[in-house]
């Protein structure tokens, strides 16, 4: 976690429980927006495939965040513990989407608005990667999400996560091998 | 159940992706064992097709990270009154801003 949120955190070492908001309280949640709410929306970007439904879902799971900041253990794992939010609450809004859509299966939606974001995600490939890392766990996502798109090592992955290096090479090793067969699936269904 | 050479591979996948991630030949760190080189090599062209995805993924911009905050500082279901009150940290609250006093 950076040193922000760190340096204002409440001299306890714990957010105030219950009850009204401290001075404190909001300038620590207004640092951690600072220096995470880049990473929330990319992450909610890879599973919503759509500009607006990520910033549904980074909203979403800020809201969420303050209303649990008792919840949150220790400052070095506020990051995954936002991941996490993000995750259920992308996995959330994809449930009402198909509820609204009357979708089997939602992950084979494309989205077409015309969002100059959604540009960059232009093709299939991109597509059908983000497809399937919406198959993955919670966990394997936050793994690849922190390796691939933050470009982290594995031991500060495990650091982030609140894990340790072997773990996170191993559901590193799981994610890449599921995303493999995800996409061979795929590769198939569409040839077939 | 996984086989005994399960963290063999973990290990060497790791050190491909360490390479990747820094812009070297990936393939020189690949396991001299042919099996084992196979399957790593598969799953490093996976890993290869995220780091392009990662590199066309957007970063937030400023305009919808201010909504985004406006959002949750405004929103009942969050109630973050005072947020919403300092409308921390777009614009400070008046008694730090000099141009105010």
């Amino acid at each position: 976690m950076g040193s922000l949120a760190a340096a204002i955190a409440p001299s306890s070492g714990r957010r105030a429980t219950t009850g009204p908001e401290t001075v404190r309280d909001t300038l620590w949640f207004s640092g951690l927006y600072e220096e995470t709410v880049d990473n929330v929306y990319r992450y909610a970007y890879v599973l919503m495939r759509n500009a607006d439904q990520a910033e549904d879902v980074t909203a979403d799971a800020f809201l969420k965040a303050w209303r649990s900041r008792h919840n949150l253990r220790s400052e070095s794992s506020a990051q995954a513990w936002l991941l996490s939010i993000a995750h259920n609450s992308a996995m959330s809004l994809l449930r009402s989407n198909r509820e609204v859509a009357g979708l089997d299966d939602i992950d084979e939606q494309e989205d077409t608005s015309a969002d100059p974001e959604s540009e960059v995600f232009a093709g299939m490939e991109a597509g059908r990667l983000q497809a399937a890392i919406r198959r993955l766990t919670a966990e394997q996502q936050q793994v690849v999400f922190l390796r691939f798109f933050e470009g982290l090592h594995h031991e500060d992955v495990a650091r982030r996560l609140g894990s340790n290096a072997n773990a996170v090479r191993a559901v590193q090793f799981r994610a890449l091998t599921r995303l493999r067969k995800l996409l061979e699936e795929d590769y198939v269904g569409v040839t077939a | 159940m996984a086989s005994p050479h399960e963290p063999l591979k973990e290990i060497a996948l790791d050190r491909c992706i360490d390479r990747l991630l820094a812009g070297e030949a990936w393939e020189r760190a690949l396991p001299p064992d042919p099996l084992l080189r196979e399957e790593v090599a598969s799953l490093m062209e996976v890993a290869e097709d995220l780091r392009v995805l990662a590199g066309r993924t957007t970063h937030l911009r400023t305009a919808r990270k201010e909504r985004i905050w406006r959002r949750v500082s405004t929103s009942r279901r969050g109630v973050i009154r005072r947020i919403a009150f300092y409308r921390l940290p777009y614009l400070p609250p008046l008694w730090i801003r000099p141009e105010a006093c």
